[in-house]
């Protein structure tokens, strides 16, 4: 089964361990680089009003079926 | 005027900024619940206290012949929601019976035709668990044409996921052609390119995806 869910179970060949290390990297990597493309973002005056607005909308898409999910 | 590729930069430059910025919230979610599922770490510990209850209340069996029309009538009278899920105990139960999911909360349902009652055994989660089955929650599973998503919020929170799944794939085009802008980043880049790609090729041969 690929993928990194239930790994605990399963992380026990080398290739698994590999792919468990990369999983994480890439986390981490998705991590810090919407953080400095954020700030990236910000450094943009002329870019600031509809960014904000695409992140406002997004965090309403995203809180909006979050709620729909768990409420 | 900017020339045709200054505008084209400029443009792939703000969609790079824009669709980063839209899916900023979904990214951090499946980049943290990435970590949550590769680890077993102790604070996130969801299963061990879950807490189970159970009830049961009267109810009009349902009329349908149609099994999941039949789930959707209970679950009104119950005055549940979320996503039916025919497990194998279902199947090879005598009584007509179903789980319904969504994240943080399942329930076992089982309906006593003689008695007209059903019997409900709820699980409810943590926040960690919430988490956790957000990152797998899809509503159908592979090999397995019995369920299917059956629920709003399941079908809305699918679309997203491709959504999301399809402006990650523009972001990386986007930012491959950013970087190919930046003459002098070039050599780097293709060092860190080539690095990637024959890490992830090794790791899909090795795991026998491709065989």
């Amino acid at each position: 089964m690929p993928g990194p869910h239930n790994v605990s179970l399963r992380g026990n060949s080398l290739y698994m361990q590999l792919w468990r290390w990369l999983a994480d990297a890439t986390s981490y990597g998705v991590l810090f680089l919407s953080l400095s493309g954020v700030y990236l973002w910000a450094t943009l005056r002329a870019e600031r009003r509809l960014g904000l607005a695409l992140l406002v909308a997004g965090a309403l898409t995203f809180f909006g079926l979050l709620y729909a999910l768990t409420a | 005027m900017p020339s045709p590729p200054e505008s084209l930069r400029t443009a792939n430059r703000r969609a790079h900024y824009y669709l980063g910025l839209y899916f900023l919230f979904f990214l951090w979610l499946f980049a943290f619940t990435g970590l949550l599922l590769n680890h077993s770490w102790a604070f996130a510990e969801f299963w061990p206290n879950r807490q189970v209850s159970k009830f049961d209340q009267p109810v009009t069996n349902p009329a349908s012949a149609d099994q999941l029309a039949r789930a959707h009538d209970l679950m009104r009278q119950l005055g549940l929601h979320g996503e039916v899920e025919w497990t194998a105990a279902s199947a090879s139960s005598p009584a007509f019976s179903f789980r319904l999911v969504r994240p943080g909360l399942s329930w076992q349902v089982t309906l006593d035709e003689a008695a007209t009652r059903a019997t409900v055994e709820q699980t409810q989660f943590n926040a960690w668990g919430v988490l956790r089955l957000l990152h797998t929650f899809t509503g159908v599973r592979a090999n397995d044409v019995r369920n299917q998503r059956d629920w709003l919020p399941t079908v809305l929170w699918a679309l997203a996921m491709d959504a999301l799944a399809l402006g990650l794939i523009a972001m990386v085009l986007s930012g491959v052609y950013l970087w190919l802008c930046l003459p002098a980043k070039r050599l780097p880049g293709a060092l860190a390119l080539a690095a990637g790609s024959v890490l992830c090729a090794l790791l899909l041969s090795g795991l026998r995806w491709l065989s």
